[in-house]
């Protein structure tokens, strides 16, 4: 039973959790820092109980382990963590290293083993590492599983709907109703809400006297109509030949994977919709990503992330005010 | 207004400007510059001038083609000639202001190149420049030289001069001055354009149309944009020369929604234009009555051909449909229209403005005038070039380019985008011009030019493009529809490694079909970059079918990594960039890649110093 239940897959996540158990508080907080604002989301115990009553209510990606504790012997954690829950993986890290103590840390299966102190970079490229392996892990549990169903469009909320009518009543002030006004109207429509809501095309329809059927034609015939709503953010990568050549697959790769969407979709929190443009234009200084409308020159995955990761605590932010 | 009294404004403004007793700074602030952070030199520039207390004014100007140095600045001060400095950063700015202007020391190891009459030791100037000395700048003659938002910088420098001589004369020695120019499309098809201009009037009845084709959708093509919105007055006097030669009394420019700046800049020409009496009832009181419209395109490559675009203008899915009639016959409406591209009426001004027989005087007996290229890909000055037609590939490549970048063997060159081909480096003797580049199986298009280097896999690029002309292809014929889907899908399996001997021989049989049979451009042209690479890299196919190897390292199934033992001074850059922990070895001894691990993201390759990483 117990197996069983582990075995179910985690809630899907875009962030990896992590677990600091460390009882010196500066440093749990400093290692709090850096990973914090890599994007992952952290969680502190101060002590060995702390931290397996912690593993106790929810899945962690990562545990970073001091050894020495004041309650229970840090080893003693990682045994019964990997016992519990075998797909977490571990770092430890420690300011009284010996051989014998890493050996054992490694054959508990931790990924890595720093010894106090350390740099934050040394600290990151080894959380990559152990989370890849993660990843590689629960890959492999997936491939067993059904191929993940279509992700379905978003639904228009609410307050979109809302302001529907008081941008029809601009545009029947704005425009005369010819038929050369349909690609223009619809422009409009989009520029105001992101998208083009389907009963609105029926609207217009009849304001410019054509079949809906035409109106939906060309909707869905032009690549910049969208007939659904898009996250608060548009991201959009470049295919042109130069941003190719130059490695725009592997930026989108990367959004792809941190990001959990591909191109079309929308990130769960409604934050960003990730598209792809044949080319912009902007072909001497590729490869080029377009977020909402500023281009972002001669970029590389690690950039686009960071710039992506800087717009979601923005918005975090200014969320919380 | 007359012409006069306007060229009069115009000049004294200018005057005013080139007699300033302040240092004047302009800054490239096109799409370019500001992608680049032209916005933050700006911020950098203001602040810097306010620290010191100095008075000095600042310009806004278009791009100047040397994209891969922006943002870019130009600093002038009285008496001297403008001094190009680029790559900046906000420090640098600032380093550069303060040295020049308090200290007069002009900073020569940063300097690109001067601009104007004198000289500043150190710097080359403007025409010395390897990126320019080969360069005719006939289209983009005011780019990055004047304010693109100020009519009076465009009216200074001789601009609506070629529309007050064409006033002066009749439609039909308009038509003739441009015919003897022997100026041809510059969309890519190059047809001549006083002949376009005469079939257009010979069927004039009672109205017709004049467009201007501003949906540049090649991928790796950017002049028009560059052009738009470096000097937007160029392109709109070329619109209403041609407009009165045509007797056209609208006209519309149909822009891709993608360039927001272009469309930015050429509303406020248009509102200039209106002011002036260059638009309206009564062109420069003359009896032309002409006006301009503009149109978003939506995102669909195919309204580049023409006929689909102008069922885009009348609101209706773009489409294209058979010809004949012939847009000059029964275009937007049912009415005669004549289309053309937008370096061509940047041309057609300046044609008016200095004359034909000076047109002729550049370029080949049977290209005449000069062409626009974006140059990008793999090589080391990206930019935006003008080059008289007729000079060879590999002067474009070597001379202006500067080569592959960090000394990497070029491997080719891709002209005419999706609708043209590679040419191989070892066929660069090849003269640029219409007739030549079509004979070696490409086109010369509307002007991109991405080159390719030994990492480029020649397959992927012919997948590359396969995959986006069967995206945009519309539908409408079977040809295109189906043809470029299988081919497409044929492609996909030879990168994958499951390619067969009878698969290239079906590539050559279905391009054929394709391109005979398509009803439009796109569909006849698509084939070409699979012909051409069959042509001329046939040895990368057969790499990839019969040995299942990718030489350049893309195609992930058929290569993977290797550290050479050799080679590997064990510096551990790899193993701290590896993101998969798939490197490994210790300090100063060789390195080795764990295979189960790697996943060919290919960081090792490009970040190792000794070149130990090889591809097998």
């Amino acid at each position: 039973m117990e197996q069983a239940r582990e075995a179910l897959p985690v809630e899907p996540r875009i962030w990896p959790q992590i677990l600091i158990m460390e009882d010196e508080m500066s440093v749990a907080k400093g290692l709090e820092l850096v990973l914090s604002d890599e994007g992952y989301t952290v969680d502190l115990a101060m002590t060995g109980r702390s931290a397996l009553d912690n593993f106790s209510q929810k899945a962690f990606d990562l545990l970073i382990a001091d050894l020495r504790l004041p309650d229970i012997d840090g080893m003693e954690v990682i045994k019964k963590v990997k016992n519990s829950r075998p797909d977490t993986e571990v770092i430890v890290v420690t300011g009284y290293s010996t051989v014998s103590s890493a050996v054992e840390a490694m054959k508990l299966g931790a990924t890595d083993y720093l010894s106090k102190p350390f740099t934050d970079d040394e600290l990151m490229s080894a959380v990559r590492v152990a989370l890849q392996e993660k990843k590689a892990f629960n890959t492999g549990a997936a491939e067993a599983a059904v191929a993940e169903p279509p992700v379905p469009a978003l639904e228009p909320l609410p307050e979109d709907l809302q302001r529907v009518q008081e941008i029809m009543t601009q545009v029947w002030k704005e425009f005369s109703g010819t038929r050369e006004e349909l690609i223009p109207i619809l422009q409009k429509v989009q520029n105001h809400l992101g998208f083009i809501p389907e009963s609105t095309l029926e609207e217009i329809a009849r304001f410019t006297r054509t079949p809906a059927a035409s109106v939906y034609g060309i909707a869905t015939f032009y690549e910049q109509f969208r007939l659904h709503p898009v996250g608060r953010h548009i991201v959009k990568v470049c295919r042109g030949t130069a941003c190719h050549v130059k490695g725009a697959e592997r930026i989108l790769s990367e959004i792809e994977t941190r990001f959990g969407m591909s191109p079309g979709q929308t990130s769960d929190d409604r934050m960003f919709t990730l598209e792809t443009v044949a080319c912009f234009g902007s072909c001497a200084i590729a490869p080029v990503v377009v977020v909402d409308d500023s281009v972002k020159a001669r970029m590389n995955p690690t950039k686009t992330r960071e710039v992506m990761e800087g717009m979601d605590h923005e918005n975090q932010d200014q969320d919380q005010q | 207004m007359s012409y006069t009294a306007i060229k009069a404004k115009a000049e004294k403004e200018w005057n005013w400007l080139e007699n300033l007793p302040q240092p004047l700074i302009q800054l490239g602030m096109g799409t370019c510059g500001r992608a680049s952070g032209a916005d933050d030199i700006l911020g950098s520039v203001q602040q810097t001038l306010k620290d010191l207390n100095l008075l000095a004014r600042t310009m806004e100007v278009g791009c100047i083609g040397m994209c891969y140095l922006e943002p870019l600045m130009a600093v002038r001060k009285p008496g001297r000639p403008f001094i190009l400095y680029g790559n900046l950063t906000p420090k640098k700015t600032e380093k550069i202001l303060k040295r020049y202007l308090t200290e007069d020391d002009p900073c020569a190891k940063w300097g690109v190149c001067t601009i104007g009459k004198y000289r500043v030791e150190g710097i080359p100037p403007f025409e010395e420049h390897p990126m320019l000395s080969s360069q005719v700048r006939i289209a983009l003659r005011n780019c990055g030289l004047i304010d693109p938002n100020n009519i009076h910088h465009y009216i200074a420098k001789g601009g609506y001069s070629g529309l007050q001589r064409a006033l002066g004369m009749s439609p039909a020695e308009v038509i003739e001055e441009v015919k003897a120019s022997g100026l041809r499309g510059r969309g890519g098809a190059g047809f001549t354009t006083g002949l376009k201009w005469e079939f257009a009037r010979n069927s004039l009845k009672d109205t017709s149309y004049i467009v201007c084709n501003a949906d540049e959708g090649d991928p790796g093509a950017f002049m028009d944009r560059a052009l738009l919105e470096g000097d937007p007055h160029a392109v709109l006097e070329g619109m209403l020369i041609g407009a009165y030669a045509i007797g056209a009394a609208k006209g519309f420019i149909y822009v891709r929604a993608e360039y927001p700046l272009a469309i930015e800049r050429l509303v406020k020409a248009l509102a200039d234009m209106d002011q002036y009496g260059l638009l309206g009832n009564s062109v420069l009181g003359s009896r032309f009555r002409f006006d301009i419209h503009i149109k978003e395109g939506a995102g669909a490559f195919v309204c580049g051909e023409e006929t689909a675009l102008m069922a885009s203008i009348e609101g209706r899915r773009g489409m294209p449909r058979s010809r004949p009639p012939f847009p000059a016959q029964s275009g937007l409406w049912g009415k005669p229209t004549n289309i053309n591209n937008v370096e061509t009426f940047s041309n057609v001004s300046a044609i008016l403005q200095n004359g034909a027989s000076w047109y002729a005087g550049f370029g080949t007996e049977k290209s005449k005038g000069t062409k626009t290229f974006s140059l990008a890909g793999k090589v080391e000055r990206t930019g935006l070039i003008e080059v008289p037609m007729g000079i060879r590939l590999k002067e474009i490549i070597y001379t202006i380019g500067g080569g592959g970048p960090k000394g990497k063997e070029i491997k080719g060159v891709q002209t005419g985008g999706p609708s043209g081909g590679c040419i191989p480096a070892d066929r660069f003797d090849l003269t640029v011009d219409y007739e030549s580049l079509a004979a070696a199986g490409s086109i010369m298009g509307s002007g991109g030019m991405v080159v390719m280097d030994q990492d480029t896999c020649m397959v992927d690029m012919a997948r590359y493009f396969l995959t986006f002309t069967q995206a945009e292809s519309c539908g409408k014929c079977l040809p295109c529809r189906l043809g470029t889907h299988q081919m497409l899908s044929i492609l996909k399996d030879i990168c994958a490694g499951d390619g067969t001997s009878a698969d290239m021989d079906l590539l050559t049989d279905l391009s054929e079909t394709v391109q005979k049979g398509s009803l439009c451009g796109l569909g006849q042209t698509a084939p070409n970059p699979v012909q051409t690479t069959l042509r001329y890299f046939k040895d990368e196919y057969e790499n990839h079918v019969f040995h299942h190897k990718c030489k350049a390292g893309v195609c992930k199934p058929l290569f993977h990594y290797e550290i050479d033992q050799e080679l590997c001074n064990g510096c551990g850059l790899c193993v701290h960039k590896c993101s998969t922990g798939a490197i490994s070895g210790e300090k100063k001894e060789p390195h080795c890649i764990d295979l189960t691990k790697c996943t060919k993201c290919g960081i090792c390759y490009q970040s190792c110093k000794q070149q130990a990483v090889t591809i097998l």
